[in-house]
């Protein structure tokens, strides 16, 4: 018998605003932080305290440059982040065909 | 962890689904797109009749020259006044791009060869160009992220 899907969920996506995150920038190509703010509806240091979190882990990239002379934060998936949420998901998806 | 029954993760799954969809919008660019294919057609268009009536070559150029302006200066100020745009649009945008390159050298090499109706399938060519990119944006913002 295999291992039940739950023990292939990561652990870094449970939290509700990294799993909304991780959503968002699955869906993009990238996003500015002031946009993921606004959408996740959240604040500016909540959302920096999970970005960078998930860009500790090798999730995220987090992109700072500027425009005109504005300066401005640039979130993406890395490739890793893209592989671990395809996984969460696919997890998720085993959950639900249990009985 | 609390471990998620079925039915919170159908939840799950129908929130990541919804938050991946909703999270991008139609990308301006493709309007940059739209402008540089509308010259690509004027300039096909009037090079061929140009050529088959003897006229001078320059009105084709400039007005079609005008549009591939337009759209060239255009696609900076869409991309960043655009909202996210959705995963892929990169690769769609070269390949669209290159299209549009194709396209491009074909009517700026051959045009003193044209007929009439190789200027006017030049165009058509353009038009298609333009209705596959918007298309294939609008698609991949329908059909979200599995």
């Amino acid at each position: 018998m295999g291992d039940h899907p739950r023990t292939q969920l990561n652990p870094a996506f449970t939290n509700p605003l990294r799993f909304s995150l991780m959503a968002t920038l699955a869906g993009v190509t990238e996003i500015t932080f002031q946009d993921a703010r606004d959408y996740l509806q959240t604040t500016d240091p909540t959302l920096s305290k999970h970005s960078s979190a998930l860009e500790g882990m090798g999730l995220v990239n987090v992109k700072k440059g500027f425009v005109g002379k504005r300066p401005q934060t640039r979130l993406s998936l890395t490739k890793e982040g893209q592989a671990a949420w395809r996984d969460h998901l696919a997890a998720l998806r085993s959950i639900t065909e249990i009985p | 962890m609390n471990t998620p029954n079925a039915h919170d993760a159908r939840t799950l799954l129908d929130r990541a689904e919804a938050t991946s969809r909703q999270a991008a919008g139609f990308s301006f660019a493709w309007l940059s797109y739209l402008a540089l294919c509308a010259g690509g057609a004027i300039t096909s268009v009037g090079l061929a009749y140009a050529t088959t009536t003897d006229a001078p070559v320059l009105p084709a150029w400039l007005a079609g020259g005008l549009w591939i302006f337009v759209g060239i200066v255009s696609i900076a100020a869409a991309t960043t006044t655009s909202p996210p745009s959705r995963r892929g649009f990169g690769s769609r945008w070269t390949i669209m791009m290159a299209a549009w390159v194709i396209l491009w050298t074909i009517t700026s090499v051959f045009n003193a060869h044209f007929t009439l109706g190789q200027g006017v399938a030049m165009a058509a060519a353009f038009l298609a160009a333009a209705a596959i990119g918007l298309v294939w944006e609008v698609v991949a913002l329908k059909k979200g992220v599995k």
